[in-house]
Formats: structure tokens, sequence, C-alpha cells
């Protein structure tokens, strides 16, 4: 009993999440109407807070040797991702409460799914068991299904929902299909098994066709949960069509959870012991898979990019950044050493931040205005300064130029790929973040390089929580940027005791 | 307490303004003013005393001045430091940005619309320029260089011309894609040295070896990065020469990369214009000296006969366009283009002289430039046009602004007397020991700029009055007061070169020992 | 090398080969006299009507989904009955805690009333029947489209639609 009560209390956070779902269901019930947005709302930031006090108290604290109820693992890499998830959960909640316009009934739904889309990400990030893994994914996904086609009535949403349900059910079952093959070679399921015993598999040299196939499907599962090309073609269609919070959520804690996988899937089952050394058939494999998602990262960037060039809606334009920095991340994982792998979660905070914020100013200005066109963005600097403003630090961010955290993020992962050899790959990720300006800039254009007079709307004032919410994020944004050793040194950390 | 930390206060006393500046209330136009002014007042301050106080300090040494080092950012092995420090080669241009930044605050007292916003971003301006002259840190020094870009782009983009758009874009993009290869090489660099100090400093008692030291002593071969320091069959130096070259070169603007600066001179507001050709182009060629050739000596030693053909090409391409144009301020720009390709001669020469005359050459056209485009400004602002042949007779409406432009054409012709002249004389003179013909081919380029600024003169100033133009009022207090600290500069560096070569004198034979003979 | 996988190989091609051979020396052996109710697919003995392919009120779904749910539900508690006494206390508690939470789900439903086979439109919904064109920019896109009611034949709705004034009493 006294090991359970150990175990059980490993698990905490999750546990909180679960009944504060339900929490948040139940609540819908009882309160009365027209209160729902407010009462469901706190009582999930409530349960987002103590989940985030949890996850605080796990921090540091040494991980269980053993994984806890035989797969979930409790250590600083998956703590670093549920925080990350708690924290995007907690702003698309506000952003959804800040939502001006408000629908009667559903409140409680959207929460509780909302919430169980965050612990389908908990689950995914913290564990090295096939099973579970897959679990959480799916949590996850068919979660963000239901949100992406939330919007009921609207056309788009229910395109994106009826579309990513279609893609996600393909990648899913690839993946799993990739999974039974891995079990089938290792007869296990636990990926610090499968590690050691393709380790040995190599070592017979048994050639790596089975292996590559396993690992292909694997990773197409990997790469449809991060939009990685060429399994991205759902992301901009899904990201324009869904509520702008659930694309929030989708492009932010979804995307992380999915890098979370992919980072310990990598790391447990296919990067040699540099220090015990694995057989050189390994080593080989391991540089050869490092190559592969090199080429998908220059791809992934490439495609990104120049789609956005194209784009007038502001969310999908966003959606093919992201599609874009997806690559810029992956660019990271190809470095396959741990140095690589801390710039990928240094990457993705900083990408939190500044992607929250562009899409939270994306959302204050469709709830204000119904309108997602770049080019009636016109005159917003001059009309709401400070949403202009901090969009801009956003935009400058998400191009990657100093002094915004977006710069130092992308220094690290410029300085994993070429320390392995990727010079190349550097110089392609440099291009695009140069191609990348146009479009962005785009948007400041909009804003404040057209006069105010051709201002399509009228003065639209966000709400002194939401500007709070902005700033917040942007003053993150620009810190990062400049004070990010801590950062840094946690990160660095987190992915020290990554087994 | 100011004098330990002179340079951080130079920096970041525009930064404080801008502050200020956000906090203040957007329709208290007159505390706004008096805000910038202040805020780039002291700075300007500071940096005299800096000039002054510069034989006393060091005795003519060629050392860094006010270096001031401590740690930034700490993680591992990973250390970025707050080093900071000047000497004769970034000290006159510190200089120069703290004054032309100063004169820009009252070039700009016209600016109504969103005139908070625009001070802010010229404070933030010149922080970034400052603190690019002022980093010897390398990745200080990359972070100062891209916090010019975003003001730059809003000062051009929203107070700018027809074209400001385009002519916005095209400058952000221009110099950010130079700017990404730069990053890509410091990177490297950071990979093969471990270390961001361009300079050497001690630690402990230890000696550190900055960028530049271990690239004389030939430590920077990149074979512990990719194997034998060769890259698709370039060496590796050669790349790093390129990357940083580029990037530099399009910032300077050297021929084949000078597209975007006439759009960006003719679209910018008067007073952007004169920061952007007194200052944001000596940055390139501040960088090149800096870092871009020392850093890679053999790479420079195999390229820079190219290199100074294509100042050569800068010189006569340049003058050769100018000579075409009708738009006054695109005149102007394109006489920046072939004034800045001396720099670029003068550098790749090698000699005492021509580098003297090309770091000359840098400050003196900061000087004059800045002062042909407040004479522009100062017609625009009248007649609301730039064409050339539109104007006609003016002197005799307008006698003191006829002094001033003739004043400032001459220096930027190089008549011997103003600043110009030193500066030009000392490159060719420099650059015909090692490249006789392109010295000769450059010397055209020289009556080429006289013909152009001479014929430009004619049609503005003199022949028949134009009656359009008949009520035209002269040039105002406030006008003169912004141009004549560059009268004066290009008169006093013309008659005492001394003055600024005594400073520059240290510097460039440090620089020159950065290079095996 | 990759002797090893050429035995899945050729239990791979027997496999698909005997399956084939068996359909094809079938359809050649057997007698074909086909009738017109041989051909017609089987309903539980009853006569088909109409084609097969309409479409389906959406409530039977809903109605599907609820069963699936304690279907499943079933299947799960069958094994747990079978070791609750072994583990003890904890398999309660487990158990207990799973039926709630589909509990909770289903008295969610019940009083939303996602239950009710005749349900009633909430005319508290703004937006009306413009909304196809709007961006999703809210989670609360708006109302359902009346075509889609009306294909549920959902009958009240409409009428309460349009005692709400869009459309004018008719």
């Amino acid at each position: 009993m006294n090991l359970l009560r150990e175990e059980l209390s490993w698990i905490t956070p999750e546990l909180c999440l679960t009944l504060f779902a339900c929490v948040a269901l139940l609540v819908d019930l009882f309160v009365q109407k027209g209160r729902e947005s407010v009462m469901v709302g706190f009582f999930s930031l409530m349960g987002l807070l103590a989940t985030a006090f949890f996850l605080y108290r796990q921090y540091g604290v040494t991980p269980p040797a053993q994984p806890v109820f035989g797969c979930m693992v409790v250590d600083p890499f998956s703590t670093l991702f549920k925080l990350f998830a708690v924290g995007a959960l907690a702003f698309v909640v506000l952003f959804t409460m800040l939502s001006r316009q408000t629908r009667p009934d559903g409140y409680g739904e959207f929460y509780f799914i909302l919430l169980c889309a965050g612990l389908g990400a908990f689950f995914l990030a913290s564990t090295y068991n096939l099973l579970l893994m897959y679990l959480g994914l799916e949590l996850l996904s068919i979660a963000s299904y239901i949100l992406a086609g939330y919007a009921k009535g609207n056309r788009r949403s229910g395109e994106a929902a009826m579309k990513y349900v279609i893609f996600g059910a393909v990648a899913s079952g690839v993946m799993l299909y990739g999974f039974t093959l891995l079990y089938g070679m290792t007869g296990s399921i636990d990926l610090t098994v499968i590690g050691p015993k393709l380790r040995d598999q190599f070592a017979l040299d048994h050639g790596t066709i089975p292996i590559s196939v396993a690992t292909g499907l694997c990773l197409a599962g990997f790469a449809y949960k991060i939009s990685a090309a060429p399994f991205h073609f759902w992301t901009p269609d899904v990201y324009e069509g869904a509520p702008t919070p659930v694309t929030t959520f989708l492009a932010v804690a979804s995307k992380g959870a999915g890098f979370a996988a992919l980072l310990r899937f990598l790391q447990a089952g296919f990067i040699p012991d540099r220090t015990l050394g694995g057989p050189e058939a390994m080593m080989g494999y391991s540089d050869k898979l490092g190559t592969l998602v090199a080429v998908l990262a220059a791809l992934t960037m490439t495609l990104g990019n120049l789609a956005a060039l194209g784009q007038t809606n502001l969310k999908r334009m966003l959606a093919y950044s992201s599609i874009a920095h997806a690559g810029y991340v992956l660019m990271g994982v190809a470095t396959m050493n741990r140095e690589g792998f801390s710039s990928v979660l240094f990457y993705l905070v900083v990408y939190y931040f500044m992607n929250l914020g562009a899409f939270g100013v994306v959302m204050y200005y469709a709830n204000t205005t119904g309108d997602e066109q770049i080019d009636d963005l016109k005159g917003l600097g001059w009309r709401s300064p400070l949403v202009a403003i901090t969009m801009v630090a956003f935009l400058v961010a998400l191009v990657g130029l100093p002094p915004t955290a977006g710069f130092i993020g992308k220094w690290f992962l410029f300085t994993a790929a070429v320390k392995k050899g990727f010079l190349w790959l550097a110089v392609v990720a440099g291009i695009n973040s140069a191609i990348s300006l146009f479009y962005y800039f785009r948007v400041a254009r909009a804003m404040w390089l057209r006069p105010e007079e051709e201002a399509k709307y009228a003065t639209v004032h966000a709400s002194p929580a939401f500007a709070a919410l902005l700033l917040v994020l942007a003053v993150g944004t620009v810190w990062f940027g400049v004070g990010f050793d801590s950062l840094l040194r946690y990160c660095d950390y987190s992915q020290n005791l990554l087994r | 307490m100011i004098a330990n930390h002179l340079l951080t206060w130079i920096t970041f006393i525009p930064l404080l303004g801008m502050l200020a500046i956000l906090l203040a209330p957007a329709t208290q136009k007159a505390l706004i003013r008096g805000l910038a002014v202040v805020a780039t007042a002291i700075p300007l301050g500071l940096s005299l005393y800096l000039w002054l106080t510069w034989g006393a300090v060091n005795g003519g040494s060629a050392q860094l001045q006010y270096v001031e080092r401590v740690p930034w950012i700490q993680a591992g092995n990973f250390l970025v430091q707050y080093f900071v420090g000047v000497d004769g080669l970034s000290m006159p241009l510190v200089a120069l940005t703290c004054l032309l930044m100063f004169i820009g605050v009252f070039a700009s007292w016209n600016i109504e619309r969103g005139m908070k916003g625009y001070f802010a971003l010229l404070l933030l301006l010149e922080v970034g320029i400052n603190g690019t002259f002022v980093s010897l840190d390398i990745f200080l020094f990359y972070v100062f260089w891209e916090v010019m870009l975003l003001p730059m782009y809003f000062l051009i983009g929203i107070w700018g011309g027809p074209r400001k758009e385009y002519a916005a874009i095209k400058f952000f993009l221009y110099t950010l894609a130079g700017s990404v290869l730069m990053l890509v090489a410091i990177v490297a660099l950071y990979l093969i040295t471990g270390t961001f100090a361009i300079a050497s400093y001690t630690e402990g008692g230890q000696n550190m070896p900055g960028l530049l030291e271990l690239a004389r002593t030939k430590q920077i071969t990149g074979a512990n990065l990719v194997a034998g320091g060769v890259l698709m069959g370039v060496s590796f130096q050669d790349w790093m020469f390129w990357f940083f070259f580029i990037a530099f070169a399009i910032k300077v603007p050297i021929f084949p990369f000078h597209t975007w600066l006439p759009d960006a001179h003719v679209e910018a507001p008067t007073p952007i214009s004169v920061i952007l050709a007194g200052i944001l182009l000596k940055l390139g060629g501040y960088g090149m000296f800096r870092i871009g050739f020392p850093i890679a000596p053999e790479s420079f030693e195999k390229f820079r006969t190219l290199l100074a053909v294509l100042g050569t090409i800068n010189i006569v391409y340049g003058a050769y366009v100018a000579m075409g144009q009708t738009d006054f301020k695109k005149l102007v720009a394109y006489s920046s283009v072939s004034h800045m390709g001396y720099v670029l001669l003068g550098a790749a020469a090698m000699t005492d002289w021509g580098v003297k005359g090309a770091v000359l050459q840098m400050f003196n056209h900061g000087t004059s430039s800045a002062m042909l485009f407040l004479i522009v400004g100062v017609i625009y602002d009248r007649a609301h046009h730039r064409e050339l042949n539109g104007f006609g007779g003016l002197v005799t409406q307008m006698p003191y602004y006829g002094g001033l432009t003739t004043l400032g054409f001459f220096a930027a012709l190089g008549l011997p007397g103003l600043a110009g002249f030193i500066s030009e004389a000392l490159t060719l003179l420099g650059s015909f020991k090692t490249y006789p013909t392109l010295t000769v081919i450059s010397c055209l380029g020289v009556v080429m700029t006289a013909a152009f600024l001479l014929f430009a003169f004619q049609r503005v100033f003199q022949g028949p009055l134009n009656p359009k133009y008949a009520k035209l009022p002269d040039i105002s207090g406030r006008e003169v007061f912004c141009q004549a600290p560059f009268a004066f500069l290009c008169v006093l560096f013309g008659v005492l070169p001394t003055l600024i070569l005594d400073i520059l004198n240290p510097a460039v034979k440090q620089f020159l020992l950065l290079f095996p003979a | 090398m990759y002797f090893d996988y050429f035995n899945v190989f050729v239990f791979l091609t027997t496999g698909l080969l005997f399956v084939f051979a068996n359909m094809i020396v079938g359809g050649l052996v057997r007698p074909q006299k086909p009738t017109p109710e041989k051909l017609s697919p089987y309903e539980c003995g009853e006569d088909v009507i109409g084609d097969s392919w309409i479409r389906f009120d959406i409530r039977f779904y809903t109605t599907a989904l609820i069963y699936l749910i304690f279907a499943v539900e079933i299947a799960f508690l069958f094994p747990w009955a079978l070791v609750v006494r072994e583990i003890g206390m904890l398999a309660l508690v487990e158990g207990f805690t799973f039926v709630a939470i589909l509990l909770l789900g289903l008295v969610y439903v019940w009083v939303k009333g996602d239950l009710d086979w005749v349900k009633t439109y909430n005319a508290s919904v703004k937006g009306g029947t413009e909304v196809e064109d709007r961006p999703a920019a809210d989670i609360h896109g708006g109302p359902l489209p009346v075509e889609l009611l009306q294909a549920a034949g959902v009958g009240p709705t409409i009428t309460e639609q349009q005692t709400k004034g869009e459309k004018g009493h008719s």
C-alpha cells in the first residue's frame, strides 16, 4: 500500500488534471445560465494551477529509478514538457474566456475536452512505453479532432475536423504499424528494452532494412503530429478552420508534445551510447537517420516558408509558419545528440511564447472584428498601439532577430547543426529565415505602414486583461532574448537526465 | 562612475530616453522633443569628452580604451560577455554617431505624425549603432547589428516617401540576407574557437586570446569542424571570409549589392537619409576593418585584388550613374556609392596610407554626405519635389543656402582644403603603390564626381530664376544649426587633418599588424 | 543476409494464392441460377425497402454511441469482476472511479438534453443562419444550420426559429 501511495504521488499532476476536467464538466451543469464561461473557465484555471504546483514540486526532486506503474516516466524532461503544456492550456483557457462572443451551452465540454487533450500530451511526453505513448497520442488526437470541429455549423470548422480525423487516423495507423514491427523485432514495447535489443541486432549485422521500415513508419506518425513535410498537408486547413484558441493549442502544446515523444523515441531507441560505444552499424544507422531528418527539416522549412509567402489569411499564414518552425526544430533533432536535443527544448520554450502571442493577437483581432485577413489589419498600429507593438515583438521573434528569444533559439539550433557537420542545413535555414521576414513583415506593414485613415475597422480596444496577457508573452519573448542563461541551464539539465 | 562606464552610458542613455518617451503622453509634443534632445545630447557630450581626452588618456597608444567586460550569458562553456571598448578605429565613428543623432533630432523637428514612435525608434537606432561600434564580443556585435534593422524599417516605412513600403522591405531583406550569412559564420567561428571575444583579454591572470589573435596566429583553420578545413573544395577560411564580406558589403554597399541603397535613400525622410548615409554605411566598412578582413587574413590576401576591383567599380560606376540622375536625392545617394568605393580600395591596398585614407574617408563621408542630404532636405521642404531640372537661379533667392551648398559640394568632390580631399588623396596615394592601374581608373571617378556635383549645382542655383520659386524663403536658423557642425568639421579636418590622423595612426598600425606580411 | 525473411514472403504468397485460387475454382464449378430473392441483401428476413445509401437520422448515431460506450464498459468490467476479490480495495476504488467517470458523461449528456428524441432548439443562440462564411474565430461559431435540423426531422425547431422573428411569422 505504501508503494502504491508513493507511485500514486508521482502521478499527482495527472490525477489532478483528470479530477479538474471532471469538475469542469460538473460545474457546467450547476452554474446558472450565462455565467458558464467565467465559472467553468475559472475552475479549469484552478485545476491547471494546481497541476502546475504539483509539477513544480516534482521538479528538482530525484526522479524514481523505475517507471511509475511500469510505464510512466517522471523526469525533468517530462516535467518541462508538462509545464509547457499546462502553460499553453492556461493561455488557451484564458483566451477562450476573454473571447467576446458567447454561446449558451457547451462550455463544460469545451474545457473538459481541452483538459483531456492536455492529459494526452502529459502521457505522450512522459513514457518509454510504446503502448502508453500511443494511447497518449490518441487521447490528444481525438480530443483535438473534436476541438477542431467545435464551431458547430461553421463549414470550415467542420471541414477542418474532418480532414484532421482522416489524416490523423491514417498517420496513427501507420505509426501503430511501426510500433508492432518494433515489437516483433524485439519482443518488447518498452523503449528502454527495445534500445539494447536493437543494439544487439545491429551487432549481429543483419542489415538495416527491417529496422528502417519500422523506424520510417514510426517517424511518419511523429511527423504528422509535429506537421513536418511530407505529412503537413492537414495543417493549413485545420489551423485556419479550427476556432483560434484551439489552433493555438494545436500549434503550441500538441506540437510540443509530439516533439517530446519524438525525442524520447529517438533517444532511447536509436542513439548509440557514445560512452559505452555501440556497434559500428548502429553508429552508422544513427547518422543516416540524422541525415534523413536533416533532409526532412530542410524540406519542411522551405515548403512552409514558400507556401506562407502567398497567404492572405493571417491564421493560414501562421499555420504555414508553424510548419516552417517545425523544420527549424527538426534541425536540432537531426543532430541525434544531446546538445541538439537540448537546443530543441530551448526552441520549443521560445516558440511557446512567440506563437501563443501571435495567435493571441489573431484571436483578439478576429473576435473584435470578425476578420482574419492580413490586409484588413491596416492601420491597427495607430488604432490600438499596444496590441500592435506586442505583435511586432512576436513577429521579430518568429523571424529570429535579436534581441528576442527567437534569435537565441535559432542560435542554438544553428550551433548544434553546424557542429554536427550540417553546415548546408544551417545555410538553408538562414536563407529561410530571410524569406520568412517577407511574409511576417507583411503583417507589420499592414499594421503600421498604412496610415490610420485606411483602417477598415473602428477603434478596437483590447480589454485590460487581454492586453496584460499579450504583454506577459511579449515580455517573455524579449526577456529570454537577453537573459536566457537560466532557461539554457534548465533545458540542459532536463536533457541531462533523459536516459 | 561615468568615466568608468563611459561607453555603457553612451550606448544606453538613448535607451533610457526611448523608455521615457514611450511613457510620455503622446499629446505632449514639446516634452517628447525635449526628451529626445536630452537623450542624444548627453551621449554627444560624453563622446566629445572621449575625443578631447583621447590623447591625454592613452598617450596615443593603440590599445583599446574604456574597456568594460562582464559576463552576460554564462551556461557551461557558453560564455557571452558584455565586452566593450574603443580604439582609434571606432572612437571617431562613435563620436560621429552621437553628433549625427543629435542633429537628426533637430532635423526631425517638423515630424508631426506619430512623433512619439518616431523619436523612440530614432533613439533605439542610436543604441544599435553605438552598440555595434563599441562591441568587442562578436555575439554582442551581432545583437546590436540586428537591433538596428527594426527601427530603420519602421522609420523608412512609416515616415518615408511614396514608395516607402518597397524601399523599407528591400532594405530589411538585403541586410538580413547578409547578416544571416554572418550568423552562420559566427556559429562556425564559435564552434572552432569556443570564444566570442573579438579582442584578447586577461581573466584571472590568464591571457584569453580573442578571435583576431587566434586568426593572426593561424589557429582558425576549421580543421576541427570539417575534415581538413576544406568544405566543398573551398577552404574554410574562404567561406568565413566571404560570408562576412557579403554581410558587410551589403551594408557598405559594394557594387553588386548596392541596389537597396538608392531606394532606401530616396524614400527615407531627410533625417533618416542623413543617418543612413552618415553612419549606417560606415558600419559595413567598420565591420570589414574590425572583423571581416582580419578574421581570415590569408583569404583576404588571396582575394584583395578582387576587392580592389570591386572598390574601383564602386567609385566609377557610382559616379557614372550619379551623372545620369535628375532626382537630387538619388544623385546624392549614388555619390555615396561612389565615395564608399574608396574605403574598399584603400583597405585592399594594405598600405599604411591606403588604410588610413580608407578609415578617414568613412569619417569624412559621414560629415559630407550628411550635409548633402540635409541640403536636399532643405529644398525638398520648400518646393516639395527634388527634380533638378525644375529649379534654377536659386542662388539669388537663397544666398545663404547657396553658400552652404557650395561648401558641401566642394567637400564632397574633394576640393583641397576640405576634408574629402585629404582622405581621397591618401587612399589614392596609398593604393597606387599596390594597384597603379586601378588607381588611375579610380581617378576618373574623382573627375566624374566633380562633374555631376557641379552640374547639379548649376541646374539648381545658376541660370535664370524659376519664377515658381521666386518667393522661397532662405534657409532657416534651425537648418543652419543642423548643417553648421558638418560644415565646421569639413573645414577643420581639411585644414588640420592631423587632429584626426593622430587618433587613427596607431589604430591603423595595429590593424596592419593583424596581417602576416 | 535477407534470407531470414524469405519464409515470410513464401508464407504470404501461398496464403494469397490459396484464397484467390479457391474463389476462382469455386466460381467456375458452382451452378449459377440467380433469382431476385437471392440477390437481395439479407435483412433478417424482411423485404428490402428502398436504397441502402439513404441518410440515417443522426439521432441513431447518438444512441449507437451511448450504447457502444456501455458495451465497452461491460467488456472492461467482466475481467475486473474476476480479480476484484484478489486485488481488494484498490480494484474496487478503480472500478468505481471508472464507472463514475462514465456516469458523469451520461449525466452531462442527459442534462444538456442530447438524449431527447425531439430536441428543442435553443432560441437564445445568436447569429441566425448566415454563419456559413464567417471565420471560426471563436469556439461558438453559431447555431446549427436550419437545413441540418430539417434533415434531422426536428419539426419544432423550425417553428421556434421562426417565432424568433428572424423570418417573420408565417
